[in-house]
C-alpha cells in the first residue's frame, strides 16, 4: 500500500503573541498542524498493517522548520517531499502544487491522507480540491477508516450525524482528530528522522495555475474583557457572582 | 450581480441573509427539499443526493453566475472547494462578513480564532459562509422546479445515522460550560444542578465531547464546534485554549472559575474566580437554593 500523507507546518496559534491588534507571527513557534498528526498516525498504522511506504508531502506556504518536519517524519514516514517557493495561503494552489508534484516526480499513491483542516486557516479545502485535480474520489471528515483490498470504507463525522461510505482506491481521505491518538516519537527517533530521504521541489518547476486570492490584512481578533480577578476568598467571590447573576437577569 | 446558492434546505434561509446584503439582481438556489426562501428560482434536487451529486449539479449550473455561496458546514465545505477547483474559481471559506465594490471583500477567522483575515477576490468566486451570526431570511420563491439529477458517484453512501440534536446552543441566553477541570463524568450531575438553578444550557470544551464523550458534540463550544452569544457565559474548570475561546467571544459577560491563577481563561473573562470548581460550584448551588 503506497500512502501519501500531506502535512502542513503552521504557527502555533496557541502561542502567538498579540500587541494591540497585531499578531506577532514571527515570534510564534512552528508546529505540525494538529490534525495532520492524526493523518500521519493513520498512514503509519496502515503501513504497519498492510506493508508499503509512507511518503509525506509538505508545501511550504508559511513558516518552515526542519526540526518540526523531522518530528513528523519520526512518527514513521519513509521519505519526505518538500515543495518550496510559494508564499500564499490558498488551499487550491497548494492542492495544485501537490497534484503536480505527484505527477512530475512519479510518486505512486493508493491512498492520500490529510487532516480535515489546518490549525491556522481551517479551510478544509485542500483534500476536495486535490481530488478534483487528480480526478479521484474524496472522503472528507473521516473519523474511522478501514482499507479492504482495493476499497476504503469510512465513517464520516458530520454535524448532523454519521455517514458510512466506501470508495475505490486510489482515493483521498481527510481525517478528523477522533480517528486515533497520534504517537509521540522519541528524541532518538527525531534525530534519526533527519537522515531520512528528503526530496526538494521548487514551485517554479511546477505548473501552478490556480485562482488567486489576495489576503489584504491579518489582525488580532480581540474582544476587550474586564479581566477582574476575584481572589478575595470564597465568600466574597460568591457574593460578587450572585450580584453579577442578578445584574444580568439570570436570577431575580 | 447574479448569485447561486447551494445549500441543504435547513441552512438555506440563513445563507440568504449575507447574500441579500450584497444586493444581487438575480438569485437562484439549489437545495434538497422545499425551503421558505425568497429567491428568483428554487431548484429542488430529488433522490439520494451525495456530495458528488451536489458538485456535479452545481458545477453544471454555475455558468453565468458571479457569486456561488454555500454554508460552511462540513459537507458544503467539501462541495464548495470542489466546485471552485473544477471551475477554476477562487474560493474563500468560513466567511463571517462580506462586502462588494469591484471585488468581493470577505473576512474570516484564522489561527484558531485568534486572528481575523481580510481577503479580496475577483468575481466570479465561490464563498462558504459561517452562518453562526446570521438570522434566517424567509419568504417564498418566485419559481420552483424539481430535478432528479444523474450523477457520477465516486463515493458510495452505505448508511446514514442521524444524531438527534438536543439543543441549539447558539440561541441560549445563559450557558454553564465545563472543561477538563471536571474530573469524572458523574460530576456532571452538580453542573446539571447548577445549570437548572440558573435556567442555563450546558456546554463544554472539545475534549469533553470529542475525546471523553461525556456530552454530545452539539454542546461543544469552539472553533470546530458551536459559536455562542449568550448574555452570560460561566466557564468552569476551563483553561482557556484559543480554539475554545473563539466559541464564546461574542458573549456579553464571561465569568470563569479556575483553580490555576495563571490559566489563560483569566485574560478572556470579565470576572475570574480563582477557586476549585469542586468547592465553588456546591457553594454557589447552596447560595442559590437558599434564596
Amino acid at each position: 500500500m503506497e500512502v501519501v500523507v500531506c502535512v502542513k507546518l503552521a504557527y502555533d496559534e496557541t502561542q502567538i503573541p498579540v500587541e494591540g491588534d497585531i499578531l506577532l507571527l514571527e515570534r510564534a513557534p512552528v508546529k505540525v498542524s494538529d490534525i495532520d498528526r492524526n493523518a500521519i498516525e493513520e498512514a503509519v498504522r496502515i503501513k504497519e498493517k498492510l506493508g508499503g511506504t509512507v511518503t509525506a508531502i509538505t508545501v511550504v506556504t508559511g513558516p518552515y522548520d526542519e526540526t518540526v518536519l523531522n518530528e513528523a517524519i519520526a512518527m514513521g514516514v519513509d521519505r519526505a517531499v518538500i515543495v518550496e517557493g510559494l508564499r500564499e495561503h490558498n488551499p487550491l494552489k497548494t492542492a495544485r502544487a501537490v497534484a503536480e508534484t505527484l505527477r512530475r516526480k512519479g510518486i505512486k499513491y493508493d491512498l492520500i491522507l490529510c487532516g480535515e483542516g489546518s490549525s491556522d486557516q481551517y479551510s478544509c479545502a485542500f483534500a476536495p480540491a486535490l481530488a478534483e485535480y487528480l480526478s479521484i474520489p474524496v472522503l472528507t471528515f473521516v473519523g474511522k477508516l478501514e482499507v479492504d483490498g482495493n476499497c476504503v470504507r469510512a465513517e464520516r463525522f458530520l454535524e448532523t450525524g454519521y455517514e458510512r461510505v466506501e470508495s475505490d482506491l486510489p482515493a483521498i481521505v481527510s481525517v478528523t482528530s477522533e480517528i486515533n491518538e497520534p504517537r509521540i516519537p522519541s528524541v532518538l527517533q527525531v534525530m534519526k528522522a533527519g537522515r531520512k530521504e528528503k526530496v526538494q521541489v521548487r514551485s517554479e518547476e511546477l505548473d501552478l495555475t490556480a485562482p488567486e486570492l489576495k489576503v489584504s490584512e491579518i489582525r488580532a481578533y480581540v474582544r476587550e474583557r474586564l479581566r477582574k480577578k476575584l481572589d478575595g476568598g470564597m465568600e466574597t467571590a460568591l457574593k460578587e457572582i450572585l450580584e453579577i447573576l442578578r445584574e444580568k437577569g439570570v436570577i431575580s | 450581480m447574479r448569485a447561486l446558492l447551494i445549500s441543504d434546505s435547513l441552512n438555506l434561509p440563513k445563507l440568504l441573509s449575507p447574500v441579500s446584503e450584497l444586493k444581487p439582481s438575480y438569485v437562484e438556489a439549489i437545495t434538497n427539499a422545499d425551503s421558505p426562501v425568497s429567491v428568483d428560482r428554487l431548484l429542488i434536487l430529488k433522490g439520494d443526493i451525495t456530495n458528488d451529486c451536489w458538485v456535479d449539479v452545481a458545477s453544471e449550473r454555475a455558468k453565468g453566475f458571479d457569486l456561488i455561496a454555500l454554508p460552511a458546514s462540513r459537507d458544503m465545505r467539501e462541495v464548495a472547494a470542489r466546485i471552485a477547483a473544477r471551475l477554476g474559481l477562487p474560493y474563500v471559506s468560513g466567511v463571517t462578513q462580506v462586502s462588494i465594490d469591484d471585488d468581493i471583500k470577505a473576512s474570516r477567522l484564522c489561527f484558531g480564532g485568534r486572528g481575523l483575515e481580510l481577503i479580496s477576490v475577483k468575481l466570479p468566486s465561490v464563498l462558504s459562509f459561517d452562518l453562526s451570526a446570521f438570522e434566517p431570511s424567509t419568504g417564498s420563491p418566485r419559481s420552483k422546479e424539481e430535478l432528479g439529477p444523474r450523477c457520477d458517484r465516486r463515493m458510495r453512501v452505505l448508511e446514514r445515522r442521524g444524531k438527534v440534536a438536543e439543543v441549539d446552543l447558539s440561541k441560549a441566553e445563559t450557558i454553564v460550560s465545563v472543561g477538563r477541570g471536571l474530573k469524572r463524568k458523574e460530576d456532571l450531575e452538580i453542573i446539571r444542578k447548577l445549570a437548572s438553578l440558573l435556567g442555563a444550557e450546558i456546554a463544554c470544551t472539545r475534549p469533553i465531547s470529542a475525546d471523553l464523550k461525556w456530552l454530545p458534540e452539539e454542546r461543544h463550544v469552539g472553533m470546530t464546534g458551536v459559536r455562542v452569544r449568550p448574555r452570560l457565559y460561566l466557564a468552569l474548570g476551563i483553561s482557556g485554549q484559543i480554539q475554545h475561546v473563539v466559541g464564546f467571544r461574542d458573549a456579553e459577560t464571561v465569568v470563569s472559575v479556575n483553580v490555576d491563577p495563571e490559566a489563560p481563561i483569566g485574560e478572556v473573562s470579565d470576572y475570574f474566580v480563582i477557586a476549585d470548581l469542586y468547592e465553588f460550584v456546591p457553594k454557589l448551588i447552596e447560595a442559590l437554593e437558599r434564596k
